[in-house]
Formats: C-alpha cells, structure tokens, sequence
C-alpha cells in the first residue's frame, strides 16, 4: 500500500518540464505599437459599421463587448472569426462591411500574420481593451471629420 | 550533523487561489518581487505558510489527535498547540530541558513541527520552502536550487503572467431561484445576490518547492511524509476549494526507497507510544489550581 507521494525520476521531471516550456519566437518590442494601430483601427470599423437598427447610444459598449466577447471565443489566433464576431456583435451591414476597403485592408493584415502574432493580438485586446476603444474612438472622430470634408460638409 | 533536504514538484489540477487580500469582491493572488534582467517583476508564488500548515502541520496533527484517542477531549489550548503551535499563557517561562526530550521521544511530529507549551517556545526542525512557480522569471532561483543532477538549462519557461487567469461566480438569491418555496408575505429586506471574482493561477501550472529538515530523525522524516502523503488525498492549497480551486497533484523529485521505510517506522511508533504521548499532553497542559488568595495580616487581627 502506498504511504508516501509517487515520485518523479529524472526523465520523468523532463518530461513534466516540456509541458511549460515556451516554444514561440518572442515577439519584437514594435509588435505593440502595430497591434495598438490595428486594434484601434478595428474599433473605428465597428464604429463605421455600426448597424442601423442599433442605439446609437450604446456605441461604444457595444464595441466593447463585442471585442471583449471576441476575445472570449477565438483563443486560436482565427483572425477572420475575430473580426467576424466583432461585426456581427454590432450587427454590421454585409453590404456595407464588403464594400468597406478599410475592413478588406485590415483583414488582409491580420489573416496573413503569423500564429502567434494573431494570439498574442486577441491578448493585447483583451487587456488592454479600455486602451484599445480610447483610441478607436479618437480614429472614429478623426474619421467622421474626413467622411463630412468628402461629402463637402465642411 | 546533517540535513535532509526534501524536493517536490507540484502541477495545478484545478485553478490555484492563493489570495494575498480583495479588492471590493475581487481576490487578488499572493505575488512577490523577483529581480531579473528586466527589472523587478511581481511573480506568483505560495508561501511557505500555507504549505506548511496545510500540508504538513494540519493533515499529521489530525492523523495524532486520532491515534491518540483525543478527539473530542482536548482543550483550545491543546488544540492550538497541535493545529496552529500554541502560544505561551503562563506569565513566566520555564526551560525543561526533560520535558523537551520527552517531547522529542513520543511526538516526533512536533519536534518536526515545534510549538508553545504553555511556559516554553520550542522550535521545530522543519524549514518549509515557498512554492516556486515554474516560469521564465523564476528560471535562475530554480536552477540554483535544484541538485546538479536535475538541470534545468537551456530551458525557457513562459512568463510568469501567462500563468494569471481569473474567475467569476454568483451567489444568487432564493427569491428568484425557488420563489415556490417562499412564505406568504415574505418581505424582502436585502438582496442575497452577490457577484464575486478573483485571480487563479491556471490549470497546468506547477511549482518547485519543498523542506529542509534539520539534523532529523527517520520517524521526523517519516511523520513528514505521512503528513505528506495525508494531504494529497485531497490536495488542495489556497482558497476556494469548495468551488473546485486549489487541487495539486504532488510529486518527490527523486526515487528513495527508505521513505516507505521511514514512514512504516514512524507509525509504528506513534502505535507504541500513543498511551505515554496522551499522558504527556495531558500533563504538559494540565490548568493549574488557583492560589487562595493571600488574607492580610491586619484583617486578621480585626
């Protein structure tokens, strides 16, 4: 009968030791700063397509929760299901969104990343997410002032 | 003289919740300063504190009182000697060097674990170690203390916040989850609804840590291990173990075939000292009578 805890012999701890080694080429200290672009450019976009039948109102915690819910269901780095999930949280005009040459530039970005870049862009959201819809916010004013001077508002 | 060092390694089978204080309804894990090439980071750890009432002091004090047959007959203070080391409650100190070895010949459990008489501070042999969370951060602490027959070069861990998950649960309220089962009339004075949230080291994880034992025993290294072995039944450190956090699976770096040995020996033993070890406690703690109080002189004479 067993009196004591099982043991571990030396290949054995290797073994438990592989499990937590970190396999991934680390990122370059300039990732951020494209993941701060990207994800603030991804804000501005739900804010761009925000969909019609939506309060306006609710905006920008409808951007945060999209994002946030986003985070929550993509874990592999899917880029086309993150944003898709954010588009469809602010239930986005499929109309509208392809024929948006800013979301096909982005989508383009983020699909042709590398793995662990698209992971570690979902994380970066993720934490950083009142950062994140700060700054998209700021591209959403700037945008809606380049939106009114096309039209000749201004 | 010698000491015996005792390595374990153990993987997180559930999330680990080991708080250090809450924010709000928010538990936030116990972290500590490391300093590494990249300045000064805050890591996750366990302290010695916990591991060494929950896994040794807690699980062999229990097994004792059993053996003993002093379950149900023992005082606060006798149980807080066992349980939490005790404290002194005589004004003065005594040093009963007998009394001690006695201490040392029926309870090598707490020559292990050491504790307060109620007129004397006895120290214990056991150093308990902090849990040391495999991570990049912690990658030299580890390597310095392992033995060289277990390396760990050229290995690099994930950072330490990789590690940082959180949870969030409900405490709901009986008025909207069985309102068939309510009174008539019942008033409703305050809500019983209550969201709280924390910090969990995730599943997956795991930890170095272990004991040093001064100049020991085999029946102190075998009443270690018992302890040991008790706790892992089931195994958790840190709180919300009632939700399913804390669980570890624990194993001894190393293959020793004297610690099935020790640990037989040490239970034999406490089999054939358990009436003298009861007697002990009972004496070391028995409540002294009051004094009469002393009439003075001049109220006699009046």
């Amino acid at each position: 009968m067993e009196n004591t805890l099982p043991s571990l012999d030396h290949q054995a701890f290797r073994q438990k030791l592989a499990g937590l080694l970190d396999q991934e080429t680390p990122l370059a200290e300039e990732a951020n700063g494209e993941m701060r672009e990207l994800s603030a450019s991804l804000a501005c976009l739900m804010a761009q397509l925000f969909g019609d039948e939506l309060d306006r109102l609710t905006l920008w915690g409808r951007i945060h929760s999209g994002l946030m819910s986003a985070c929550a269901k993509v874990r592999d780095g899917n880029m086309e299901l993150f944003v898709n999930h954010c588009l469809e949280h602010v239930k986005a005009d499929p109309v509208r969104a392809c024929s948006c040459e800013e979301l096909a530039a982005l989508l383009k970005v983020l699909t042709e990343k590398p793995a662990e870049w698209r992971q570690a862009f979902a994380r970066y959201v993720e934490t950083r997410i009142y950062a994140v819809l700060v700054r998209g916010k700021d591209a959403w004013n700037w945008k809606k002032l380049e939106m009114k001077a096309e039209s000749g508002k201004i | 003289m010698s000491t015996t060092n005792i390595y374990l390694y153990s993987e997180a089978l559930s999330p680990i919740t080991h708080m250090s204080r809450t924010e709000g309804n928010e538990a936030l894990i116990a972290i500590e300063p490391v300093r590494t090439e990249n300045g000064v980071q805050w890591i996750p750890h366990l302290s010695g504190n916990a591991i060494r009432h929950r896994c040794v002091r807690a699980p062999g004090a229990r097994y004792l009182i059993e053996r003993l047959g002093l379950a149900g007959r023992l005082t606060l203070e006798q149980l807080n000697f066992f349980f939490h080391g005790g404290n002194l409650t005589e004004s003065t100190g005594k040093e009963n060097t007998a009394r001690i070895a006695e201490m040392y010949r029926l309870l090598p459990f707490m020559r292990l674990l050491g504790g307060c008489l109620p007129d004397q501070v006895l120290s214990g042999s056991l150093h308990v170690w902090r849990g040391l969370l495999f991570c990049r951060e912690n990658a030299e602490t580890i390597r310095a203390i392992l033995p060289e027959e277990w390396p760990t070069d050229g290995v690099r861990f994930h950072p330490a916040q990789s590690f940082v998950s959180g949870y969030q649960y409900t405490r709901s309220d009986a008025e909207k989850t069985v309102p068939d089962l309510l009174p008539e009339g019942e008033v409703k004075t305050q809500s019983n609804l209550m969201i709280f949230s924390g910090q969990a080291v995730m599943r997956g994880a795991a930890f170095l840590h272990g004991f040093s034992v001064l100049h020991p025993s085999p029946l102190e290294i075998g009443a270690l291990l018992h302890s040991l072995h008790l706790w892992s039944a089931t195994g958790t450190i840190g709180g919300q173990a009632a939700r399913g956090h804390g669980r570890l699976k624990t194993y001894l770096l190393g293959e020793d075939p004297t610690r099935a040995e020790a640990v037989l020996a040490y239970l034999d033993h406490v089999e054939a000292t358990k009436d003298d070890a009861r007697q002990w406690v009972q004496d070391v703690f028995a409540r002294k009578p009051k004094k009469a109080k002393k009439v003075e002189e001049a109220t006699l004479l009046a």
